[in-house]
């Protein structure tokens, strides 16, 4: 999985990690990519790209470009571009998404909405 | 015209000849200034201040990272340019600014790279490069306004501008959060793991601790203690820097 390149890398170019030793409460809206490990509780948005890594445990609304998520996740999710769940994946949530990958033995508990209905739907929405 | 301002940890006997050197090399590429070498009874700060009421256009501090951070918040009050000839030990500010140590620094002064820096500020204290907290146990960072984040383990707290992460052109810091690895018999035989870290960018922060105050300090010193706000100030100093710095 490419998503991300190594850590250096990523702090360098002014990205933010939630490492396992932490627990984060709030509204993140950034611009980088986000790597969860830890424990986030609030809601997440940003233009860029998020990895939720297999140990990470999260109650959050995420909104990002491509997600990547291996980890447990309470919440709901609108990825603007992919949407990758892994096989250690549990989702607790609600998810819209313009492509999807699944792995065997990801656990999922909610309503899928992808592509151009997506998008349909957002703007009914939006119109009301 | 150039000030060049020497530490006085550098002014003695044992880097008499490298400092002699500097000169030579110095007045071969024709660059020419005052020289003030700091003493006990010789502040910093007034230094400084001779210097740029003198028209002073470039000061350019000799000697180590001490040096470097005691300078900056009278330095970042004026428009100056800023250059550094790393002596001494401990020169990690010059070595991420792409800056050699010793007489090769004069060359990096000759070609004049400039570069428009962030500086940090901390209570009303500038820092070019990093902060450090060792040994949290129960931290609270409130980022932005926006969110906060609470060490779960004991952990120790940098704060960047561009030493280890980061960039001191975004307009930003970021504070990275390391846990502590647990020493055991065999851990001497292990690699350093910085897996675990979290790396915060931020404009402003602030920290606070749940019990004493925790010292926050700069080049092995303290200079505040928690609770503290720290913030970006962007662009402030405008320093000479070298091809070799370890960011764009």
């Amino acid at each position: 999985m490419a998503i991300f390149k190594n850590d250096t890398q990523n702090s360098r170019q002014s990205e933010t990690i939630i490492g396992s030793s932490v627990k984060v409460e709030g509204n993140f809206v950034g611009e980088g990519n986000v790597i969860i490990k830890g424990q986030l509780q609030g809601t997440l948005k940003t233009k860029n790209n998020v990895n939720i890594g297999p140990t990470a445990k999260v109650k959050a609304n995420i909104e990002a470009q491509d997600i990547f998520l291996a980890g447990e996740l309470h919440g709901n999710i609108k990825a603007l571009g992919k949407l990758q769940i892994m096989s250690s994946a549990k989702i607790f949530g609600n998810f819209e998404t313009q492509s999807l990958t699944v792995e065997a033995g990801a656990s999922i508990n909610g309503k899928c909405t992808m592509g151009s209905e997506a998008l349909a739907s957002e703007k009914i929405e939006k119109v009301k | 015209m150039y000030t060049f301002i020497v530490e006085s940890d550098i002014n003695n006997k044992k880097f008499e000849p490298e400092l002699a050197k500097i000169e030579n090399r110095l007045i071969e590429l024709d660059i020419r200034g005052r020289w003030e070498k700091l003493t006990i009874l010789k502040s910093l700060s007034e230094t400084i201040k001779d210097a740029i009421q003198s028209k002073s256009e470039t000061i350019v501090l000799v000697g180590t990272d001490k040096l470097i951070n005691n300078a900056i918040s009278t330095l970042a009050e004026f428009k100056t340019t800023i250059g550094i000839i790393p002596l001494g030990e401990q020169t990690f500010i010059a070595q991420s600014l792409g800056i050699p140590h010793g007489i090769s620094a004069c060359d990096t002064l000759s070609a004049r790279i400039t570069s428009s820096l962030d500086l940090g500020k901390v209570n009303n204290r500038y820092f070019l490069s990093a902060l450090h907290v060792p040994d949290c146990r129960t931290l609270t960072l409130n980022c932005d306004n926006q969110f906060q984040v609470s060490t779960v383990t004991p952990s120790t707290i940098d704060i960047s501008n561009f030493s280890e992460a980061g960039n001191p052109h975004d307009g930003k810091l970021e504070v990275i959060v390391r846990p502590q690895i647990e020493k055991s018999l065999f851990s001497f035989m292990k690699k350093p793991s910085y897996s675990k870290k979290s790396v915060f960018p931020f404009k402003k922060l602030t920290i606070r601790s749940g019990g004493d105050s925790l010292p926050i300090m700069a080049d092995g010193e303290t200079i505040i203690k928690t609770p503290a706000t720290i913030e970006v100030v962007p662009k402030r100093v405008k320093i000479i820097v070298g091809k070799k710095r370890s960011f764009k």
